[in-house]
């Protein structure tokens, strides 16, 4: 199905170029794109590995930032009740205006870069992971109880397994993020000529009106969301297909006779 | 039997959910070893919180309660608990449900996974070790629960409407496993059941408790010879203990 819905896209991007005549400069056709990601292939190879390297490391740093805020969040109403409105808070203010902060602090190129990323995809670890925490099976938490489960024992063995759902929905949203969190952030604080990730390259190709690069940049930039996107799904299905409801089929959903 | 010293002894027990209301109001029981106790009652007049505040899972606001001769807090290793729902770990086999109890209290891998094995035998659950309880029905996994409770070995089982959810034909067929389970094991039990039925089929006693504040009202012994299979639910004296439990039920509050 997605085969065929992309194939008639491609027929209306022609149709649009032949009927609607626009000129490449606005509107390159399909087979334009590929050949420019060929021509252009020197600059945007190493520009994808470091927009990808970047997103990587704050994708990392959101993670593990955001579970440990979920983890002080969940141990405590009070805890929650100080920290989450000023969480809130950190996620309206525009990113836009948060880069010249980060330049000034951490100077242009890739710490620059990370924290961007960082801030972009953080949250919804953050706020899932600290639901599945909360929202603790009340009946389990009294078995643990009478099997007289230590602290620990309860956060590992249970609250852990049972946020874990929650923890990868929030990851996933994460790994959406955070290539466009790099690509944003190479555009607005990657302006070193030494470090030129996808965002850099595009502002260039702009400045020279190519605008089969910069749609070339594009496609780029979307196989390296799926490659982050769909590494995300594969954990998240290694974790949870053999237990969890949304990854068993219907004929298996189906609860085992009496033996 | 029976024996001169209770297993279970509440006296003037109440329970109170935060400063004004009353749920339990002045609960005198003892129970000796080896009774099979049926608690029933009004919905919502605090047969539930009775068996929490025994397990030590609600602690009682007035009272004496002694278990084993020992808080209720202390006494919690003799003691297992079955919910209404099966409270089983979705992401953890039946084998591996049925051993987290013991590994978490440090009972070696071995021996967990040897009762473990011993307790799926005991509820007939053997061929689905290996299964997720996403792929069980509901009456298998209330046996995986039962199963899990037993792997402790404790001296007093506290069930809390455990068949509730399940059919006619399931409830019957699992009584009748819970009592030639029971035949083995040999443990006091405090059943929490809306069903009159069941509670004259499983219980050496039946506790009747009134509309909230719950306090018990009534107390029918039930002389039903052992073993208890489906022909006693169809004899004369079956039958006329279930109407005379009826008969002693609150009626509806007005």
């Amino acid at each position: 199905m997605p085969a065929l819905t992309g194939a008639l896209l491609i027929e209306v991007w022609y149709a649009l170029i032949v009927f609607g005549q626009q000129p490449a400069v606005i509107l390159p056709a399909p087979h334009r794109i590929l050949m420019a990601v060929f021509e252009e292939w020197d600059l945007l190879f190493p520009a994808v590995c470091r927009t990808g390297l970047s997103a990587v490391l704050g994708f990392i740093a959101a993670v593990g930032g955001g579970v440990v805020l979920a983890v002080i969040l969940a141990s405590s109403r009070i805890l929650k009740m100080s920290i989450y409105p000023w969480v809130l808070v950190m996620q309206m203010i525009p990113v836009i205006v948060l880069i010249p902060i980060f330049v000034i602090w951490l100077g242009e190129g890739i710490p620059s870069i990370i924290a961007i990323t960082f801030m972009i995809s953080f949250f919804p670890v953050t706020a899932n992971t600290t639901l599945g925490l909360v929202s603790t099976d009340k009946e389990l938490l009294q078995l643990f109880r009478m099997w007289n489960a230590t602290k620990m024992q309860e956060i590992l063995h249970l609250r852990v397994p049972y946020a874990l759902p929650h923890f990868l929905t929030g990851v996933k949203i994460a790994g959406t993020l955070a290539p466009i969190g790099a690509i944003t952030g190479d555009a607005l604080a990657g302006a070193v000529s030494t470090y030129a990730g996808l965002g850099f390259l595009v502002q260039t190709y702009r400045a020279q009106l190519n605008t089969e690069a910069i749609f070339a940049v594009a496609l780029v930039g979307c196989i390296l969301g799926f490659l982050f996107v769909g590494t995300v799904y594969l954990l998240s299905w290694y974790l949870l297909h053999s237990w969890h409801e949304s990854y068993l089929p219907a004929e298996h959903s189906k609860p085992a006779q009496r033996p | 039997m029976i024996q001169d010293k209770p297993l279970v002894s509440l006296h003037n027990v109440h329970k109170y959910y935060g400063r004004r209301d009353l749920v339990l109001s002045d609960i005198n029981i003892d129970v000796y070893q080896g009774e099979f106790i049926g608690l029933i009652g009004p919905s919502g007049c605090g047969k539930t919180t009775l068996l929490k505040v025994i397990a030590g899972l609600s602690p009682a606001s007035a009272g004496n309660l002694r278990i084993m001769g020992r808080t209720p807090e202390r006494a919690r290793r003799h003691m297992a608990y079955i919910f209404q729902d099966a409270t089983l770990q979705p992401w953890l086999t039946v084998a591996r449900n049925i051993q987290m109890g013991m590994r978490l209290r440090g009972i070696n891998k071995s021996e967990c996974v040897k009762t473990a094995g011993r307790m799926m035998e005991l509820v007939e659950l053997s061929k689905v070790a290996d299964y997720h309880p996403r792929q069980l029905s509901g009456g298998m996994k209330m046996r995986v629960s039962i199963a899990r409770a037993l792997a402790l070995s404790p001296q007093i089982m506290l069930l809390d409407e455990p068949f509730g959810a399940l059919d006619a034909m399931s409830r019957n067929r699992l009584n009748e496993e819970l009592l030639r389970i029971r035949a083995q094991e040999a443990w006091t039990a405090f059943f929490v059941t809306h069903s009159v039925a069941e509670a004259v089929f499983l219980s050496d006693r039946i506790l009747i408790m009134s509309h909230l504040p719950g306090h018990i009202i009534h107390e029918v012994k039930v002389d039903l010879p052992h073993p208890r299979t489906s022909q006693t639910r169809e004899s004369i004296e079956f039958q006329r203990l279930t109407v005379d439990v009826a008969r002693l039920l609150p009626l509806r509050k007005p």
